[in-house]
Formats: structure tokens, C-alpha cells, sequence
């Protein structure tokens, strides 16, 4: 006879690799190595990359393998699925197997597995069988599940057992994991991430998207009307970044709320987050005093800082203060103050363009025969502009059911065992004799314990 | 409040750093003299560190309430050094209660001292909080990823007890080299790594880090071989004082679970705060991947107690592995690489 046993056909043999757990730690240690990679090498999109990095070589050899994007390479997307292909083999064929004794009968006192047992603990009881048994079942029926006693011929057993159910947890926590990924690409494929900046008093009904700025219509329309930063009581830090927003949904009246950094606004599937600020222009105006260098005589004229030109005296022509800074930087690097961008559009020939800082007369300019100098200006207040990121995703509830139900899954397969025990009471003298055995398909050491104590508890009960 | 206003939270810590420091020394001798005496003292010392320690969290606390930026104490590098400490204590107490190892006491004590020490060094003023970090999945999030922290290290101690029970050759060659990477790391980390440089120097890193670890790796291994020649049959009484290898294996493997479950929910917590704080779950952030590192390793760790004959030797492998990259996670990311979790430091 052959003994030999003939080679598995191959679907089996492929089956039986997706199925090891050796190539699940593999897999688990290579994507682990695969993503120091990425924490070593600066990857796109968190810090600007200016190729060539390394050597010309270096760069393209790392180029070619997707070691400047790793987490969205091919080859790491593949090792992902590929635990996921291991993990899905994995339970189809672990799965039957333990559903059949999770929800089968259940057993009585075996004696095969009862000899099995090494470690036993023997008790000697003062008391006829009869009451030994009634002791045992008082003690162990609260502390498990599930007890059946029967009569032999040698005296009593007791089977006892609880936390069958628990052996499912580890199929828990392989489906969390699968409901994880599931949810990154449904968010990956399905979703969307852009920011949308607004000045305060500003409308929109779309957001830029992606590094191609692609503008994507949303469900409402958001208006910035205040934009507030907040600091802690004689401090310079920030305490709060608050945007005071008004949503127009169609159909409905609009409302107002606020959005803050780590309480963002979630209507329609869309979310929006306090992202960042900044001074987008400055409202206000500034007085600019004209002297006729032929007559002598004075004029100011306030200019509004905008886009609309104001008439400059002596029909001269126009003058126009587009934008303000609050500190202009001279050539030579020093700090100017506050100043002015200005231009002045004479009644013939060609205008001129220049800066000028505010509050300085001294800083005067002789222009088409008229001594110009800019006083103080009124009002001028900062105009902010809210940064907001504006997010779709259609997978992060499946992500967040797979957090809890990998928690609960780990409390279940961690901490909680199939726990088994057996006794029997033989008639010994006038007493009887008690020996436990038990097995848990977890923490051993632990349950082992625990049959000591229930021993103790008994021998007690005398 | 009277005694309030004299005690301030930073002093209490500085003491119990020395509290510690003691209780590692009187669990060291009685690794040598082995009198219960030492231990007994030493697990009171621990008790009192660990409620020196409590106490000084909980004023912090209360100190930041009082400046009126009242905030849990737990948002910068000293804060959660101090923390660390007391998750290491009283999972060390509540394991020493349980199981009746005193020995894992000369690593624990130690690893404690350790963090309060290095916590002396770092800037000590209570800030107030940046906006995303004023959120209440801050206290979740750090609880979760220092109770795992602190999980892992006993499990290191545990491991590294294992490991002179065992009287591995290899392993012990294994364990000396990563203690020497990790101490060639923490010292570039101590004298202040600059971030600039880190290509030039890689290079030049690399050898010495790998010329720390032969070295570190061979003494290690001379020391078992010598241990082994003085006793051969394992009759000595450090050895017998030690736990069984059995328990010893099931106590680091049920520690891991514990800390593992304890990492997954920081990283949830973690994520489930960056999603509200900046609109995505998961950004590949260098601290978050570095988390999930770990826990890709623990992960392997466990399943690798499925193969058969894997329990033992490479369950060790794994753990101390696995420790080295907590240390990076928690040390090496905010001085090495840049990222959100950058304010740490």
C-alpha cells in the first residue's frame, strides 16, 4: 500500500495558503515595513517634494516605485488586499467548523476528555455522594452557564460550561477589520475632501476640490458673516477660531450657526471644519492731504480703501487705494508701518502706481505740481476670510461601526474564554471524593486558578 | 487648601521620581540577597509613588483651574511622561497583587523612574490649550494609548525576565542588539537630534547603530554563557526565584492582549478626534502610522502564537520588537519626524 499522501489538487493547495497564518504575520510584518518607508521618506501631499531629493538615481528609482506616495502605491494597496484576501479565506474555512460547536448540543460529562485532562485537583468531602453532588452543583451553578449532572456507575458527574459564544469573537474582529478597509474605499471612491476660503459677508454654493481645484456644488449655501478669533485672558495664544456662518438650504429659511475648530457643521452627508484664516483685504479709508504747490492752498480728501476711484481737487484727475498693509517691508528690509497701495489716473497721460506709508507727512510726494502725503486713516479694520475644509464621506460610519465592533470583539476574544469543567464524585468511606478537571481555550494559567478556588470553595462548604 | 498653595504638583513628581528610584534599587537586591524584606518594602515604596504620582496628576490638574485654562493633564511631553509613569505603576502593582511577581519589580520600578527622570527635563509650565486640542476625546485618547504604553513595557520586563530564565543564547544575542539600537536612538533623542540633518548623518548612523548593536549583542549573549557555566543545571537561586517559563509566556501574552486592546482604542479614539478636529479619519501622519506599526506587530505577535511550536522564542522576538517600536512611537516620531502630533514635544 501507498502511504503516501497524494498531493492536495491545486485550488486546494491555493485555498490551504490563503488560509495559514503564517503568511497573515507575514503579511501583517511586510505592511508594517512597507509604512516605516513611508514615514522616513517625505511623501506627496505633506510636504512640498522638489525632485531631485537623493541622487538623480535614487530619485527615480524611488519615483518608479512609489516610495514618495507609498500608502496609495499599487504595491501596498495589493499587500492590504491581499491580508484581506488571507483574512476572508481564513474564516470561510475556520467559520463552519466553529459555528457547529458554538451552536451544537451540549455535551454531558465525557469521560474521554475528562482522562485527557493533566492538571485535576481532589477533594475529600465529609458528606454521603449524594449531598457531595448537591454542594458542587450549588457552587458551580452560579458561576456557569450551563450545568448537567448525571449518575453513573462509580457515583455522579457534573459537566459544566460557559462563554461558548465568546469563541465567535475572533470572527468579530476579522470583520471589523474587513468593514474598516471597506469603509476607506468607499470613501476613497465616493468621497471628497476641498476647502473653501470666505470673507466674512461672503456666498458660496461650491467648493474647490483636489489639487486641480475642480469646483464641486454643494447641497446648501454657506455665508460667512463673522469670522472671530478668541485668546485666553491676557494671553497671545489662541483659545478659539470661530466662524459665524448662515446656511441656505433650498426650500428653506436660512439659518445661522457657528463653526469651530473640533465642532464641525454636518448637514447632508457633507461636513465642514474649521480649517484655517486669514486677512483676506482691509475696509476703511484714509485721508490723503493735497497741497497746490502753485497757489498754496490745502485740500484732504478721504479715500475709501477700494476698487472705486475718488476725484482728486482741482480736477487733477482720479485717485485710487486698492489695498492696505499693515506693515510694508522697504527694500532694504525695514519695517515701514502701515501703508497703502495707490494709484493716480491723471487727466491725461499715463498713470502711476506706488506705495505709500500711512500717518508719515514727512514721507510727502510732489504728483502733477500737488504735494500729496497720506494722514491717518479712519476705521480701517481687517476683513478675515474663513478657511474652511469641506469633506464628503460616505464610508466613515461603516469605518466607525468597524471601531466598535473591533472592541468589542477583543473584550470577547481577549479576556472572555470558553471555559469547560468536569467532576466527579465517587463514594469514598463515609464521605465522598471530588476530583475537577477543566479546560478553557484561553488564558489556561487563568482558569487554572479558577478550578483551584472552586476546589477551596468547596472544601469550605463542609 | 492650605497645603495646596505649599505643594506644587512639579515638586511632589520630582520626589516621587526618587521613590521610584529607591524601590528599583531594594527590588534589585533582592534579586541578589533575596529577603523578603527588600521586596515587601519595595512593593510599599511602589504604593507610595504610585499615590505621590496620583496626586500630583490630580494637582496639576486643579493648578491649571486655578491659572484659569483649566485642562486635563495630559497635553504636553511632561505631562505624559508623568502619566506614563502612572500607568506603568499600577499595572505593575495590580500584576504583582494578581500574579505574585516580584521579580518583574526590578523593570517596572525602573522603567517608571526612568520616565519620571526623563519628565524632569523637559519645560514644565502649564500652557493653555490650542484649539484642537481642546476637545474631549483628548482625555479617551491618552488614557487608551498609555494604558497600552504602559502594557507593552511590562510586557517588555516580562519578556526580558523570560529571557534570563531561558538562558537563550540567540535570544539574549537578539535582545542586546535591539537594547542597543534603542539606546543608540534614545541618546541620539536625548542630545537632540536635529531634523535637517537626518540624511547626511544616516548614513554614518547606520554603522554605528549597527557596530552599538554587535557589540551590545555580544555582550549580552558572553553574560548568559557565563551565567550558564556558573550554574549549569539551573539550580541557582535567581533562577528558582524566577517564574516558571510557562507562566512567564502566558503572563506576557495575556499583558500584550491587554495593551494591545488598549492601542486599538487609541487609535480610534485618535481617529474618531482627528475626523472632527481636520476632516479625516486617517492621514498617514507620522505618529498615527507609527502607532499602527506597532500595532501591526503586536498583531503578528499574536497570531504567531497560533503556530504551532512558535510560542516561546519567537513570542519573545515579537514583543521585543514590538517594545522598540512604542519607544519610537512615543519618542523617536515627535523628535525625528515631523507631523500633527509635532506640539508634544
Amino acid at each position: 500500500m501507498n502511504n503516501k499522501q497524494p498531493p492536495p489538487p491545486p485550488l486546494t493547495a491555493v485555498l490551504d495558503f490563503f488560509a495559514s497564518v503564517k503568511l497573515s504575520i507575514f503579511l501583517l510584518l511586510t505592511v508594517a515595513a512597507a509604512s516605516v518607508i513611508g514615514t522616513l521618506i517625505p511623501q506627496e501631499g505633506m510636504a512640498e517634494i522638489h525632485h531631485p531629493m537623493y541622487s538623480p538615481f535614487l530619485d527615480a528609482v524611488f519615483i518608479k516605485l512609489g516610495f514618495f506616495n507609498v500608502y496609495k502605491a499599487w504595491w501596498f494597496q495589493l499587500l492590504l488586499g491581499l491580508l484581506a484576501l488571507n483574512l476572508v479565506v481564513c474564516t470561510l474555512k475556520r467559520l463552519p467548523i466553529t459555528w457547529k460547536l458554538v451552536t451544537g448540543v451540549t455535551p454531558g460529562f465525557s469521560r474521554g476528555k475528562f482522562k485527557s485532562i493533566k492538571e485535576k485537583h481532589e477533594i475529600k468531602l465529609n458528606m454521603p455522594a449524594q449531598k457531595a453532588r448537591d454542594a458542587v452543583l450549588d457552587v458551580v451553578s452560579s458561576r456557569f452557564k450551563t450545568v448537567k449532572a448525571a449518575e453513573d456507575e462509580d457515583g455522579y458527574t457534573v459537566y459544566a460550561e460557559k462563554g461558548r459564544w465568546t469563541r465567535m469573537g475572533f470572527y468579530v474582529i476579522h470583520l471589523s477589520f474587513l468593514l474598516i478597509l471597506a469603509g476607506a474605499l468607499l470613501g476613497s471612491l465616493f468621497g471628497y475632501s476641498g476647502s473653501l476660503n470666505l470673507e466674512e459677508g461672503q456666498t458660496s454654493q461650491t467648493v474647490e476640490v483636489g489639487v486641480d481645484r475642480q469646483r464641486r456644488d454643494l447641497p446648501f449655501a454657506v455665508k460667512c458673516e463673522r469670522f472671530e478669533v478668541k485668546y485666553y485672558e491676557g494671553r497671545d495664544s489662541v483659545s478659539e477660531f470661530t466662524s459665524d456662518v448662515t446656511i441656505t438650504e433650498p426650500g428653506k429659511a436660512p439659518w445661522r450657526t457657528f463653526i469651530r475648530v473640533n465642532h464641525p457643521l454636518r448637514l447632508h452627508g457633507v461636513s465642514l471644519y474649521q480649517a484655517s484664516y486669514g486677512v483676506s483685504h482691509y475696509s476703511g479709508l484714509v485721508n490723503v492731504s493735497f497741497k497746490n504747490l502753485e497757489t498754496g492752498e490745502k485740500h484732504i480728501v478721504p479715500v475709501p480703501i477700494s476698487a472705486q476711484p475718488t476725484a482728486l481737487p482741482w480736477d487733477k484727475g482720479m485717485i485710487m487705494i486698492p489695498s492696505f498693509t499693515a506693515s510694508l517691508r522697504s527694500r532694504d528690509g525695514h519695517n515701514m508701518g502701515p501703508a497703502v497701495r495707490m494709484h493716480i489716473f491723471p487727466q491725461e497721460g499715463k498713470p502711476e502706481v506706488m506705495f505709500m506709508p500711512v500717518g508719515r507727512p514727512e514721507f510727502a510726494r510732489d504728483v502733477m505740481g500737488l504735494e500729496m502725503a497720506v494722514l491717518e486713516g479712519e476705521e480701517i479694520v481687517p476683513v478675515y476670510y474663513t478657511g474652511l475644509k469641506v469633506t464628503k464621506d460616505p464610508g466613515v460610519w461603516v469605518v466607525y461601526s468597524g471601531f466598535i465592533l473591533i472592541l468589542l470583539g477583543c473584550m470577547v476574544t481577549f479576556f472572555m474564554a470558553h471555559q469547560q469543567l468536569y467532576i466527579k464524585i465517587v463514594p469514598s468511606g463515609s464521605g465522598a471524593s471530588v476530583e475537577l478537571g477543566g479546560a478553557a481555550n484561553k488564558n489556561s494559567q487563568g482558569f487554572e486558578e479558577r478550578v483551584r478556588r472552586i476546589a477551596g470553595r468547596l472544601e469550605k462548604k463542609e | 487648601m492650605a497645603l495646596l498653595e505649599i505643594l506644587e504638583s512639579t515638586a511632589i513628581v520630582s520626589f516621587i521620581t526618587f521613590v521610584y528610584g529607591a524601590a528599583a534599587v531594594l527590588y534589585w537586591a533582592d534579586w541578589v540577597f533575596e529577603k523578603p524584606v527588600l521586596s515587601r518594602s519595595a512593593t510599599w515604596l511602589m504604593l507610595i509613588g504610585f499615590l505621590g504620582n496620583t496626586a500630583g496628576i490630580v494637582l496639576r490638574w486643579i493648578e491649571s483651574h486655578q491659572m484659569g485654562i483649566g485642562r486635563a493633564p495630559f497635553t504636553n511631553l511632561y505631562e505624559s511622561l508623568v502619566f506614563f509613569a502612572w500607568t506603568i505603576a499600577i499595572l505593575y502593582l495590580v500584576i504583582e497583587k494578581q500574579y505574585k511577581v516580584r521579580s518583574l519589580g526590578a523593570f517596572a520600578a525602573p522603567l517608571a523612574f526612568l520616565a519620571l527622570a526623563y519628565a524632569a527635563l523637559q519645560n514644565k509650565a502649564i500652557m493653555p490649550l490650542m484649539p484642537a486640542l481642546k476637545s474631549n476625546w483628548l482625555i479617551a485618547h491618552v488614557i487608551t494609548c498609555f494604558l497600552g504604553y504602559a502594557a507593552f513595557a511590562v510586557a517588555f520586563g516580562l519578556a526580558v525576565i523570560y529571557l534570563i530564565k531561558s538562558r537563550d543564547v540567540g535570544l539574549s544575542w537578539l535582545a542586546g542588539a535591539l537594547a542597543g539600537i534603542a539606546a543608540a536612538i534614545l541618546t541620539v533623542i536625548f542630545t537632540g537630534y536635529q531634523t535637517d540633518a537626518f540624511w547626511t548623518l544616516a548614513g554614518a548612523g547606520f554603522f554605528i547603530g549597527a557596530g552599538v548593536a554587535l557589540g551590545a549583542g555580544f555582550a549580552t549573549s558572553a553574560v548568559v554563557n557565563l551565567v550558564k557555566k556558573s550554574d549549569p543545571g539551573g539550580k541557582g537561586r535567581v533562577n528558582k526565584m524566577l517564574p516558571d517559563l510557562g507562566v512567564l509566556d502566558e503572563l506576557t501574552y495575556q499583558t500584550i492582549l491587554f495593551g494591545f486592546m488598549f492601542l486599538t482604542a487609541g487609535i480610534i479614539t485618535g481617529s474618531v478626534w482627528a475626523n472632527s478636529a481636520w476632516g479625516r479619519y486617517w492621514s498617514w501622519d507620522p505618529k498615527e502610522t507609527w502607532s499602527l506599526i506597532t500595532w501591526l506587530i503586536y498583531g503578528a505577535m499574536i497570531h504567531s502564537r497560533l503556530v504551532r511550536g512558535w510560542r516561546g522564542r519567537r513570542t519573545v522576538y515579537l514583543s521585543l520588537f514590538g517594545f522598540g517600536a512604542v519607544l519610537f512611537t512615543y519618542f523617536g516620531v515627535n523628535t525625528l519626524l515631523k507631523g500633527l502630533h509635532s506640539y508634544a514635544t
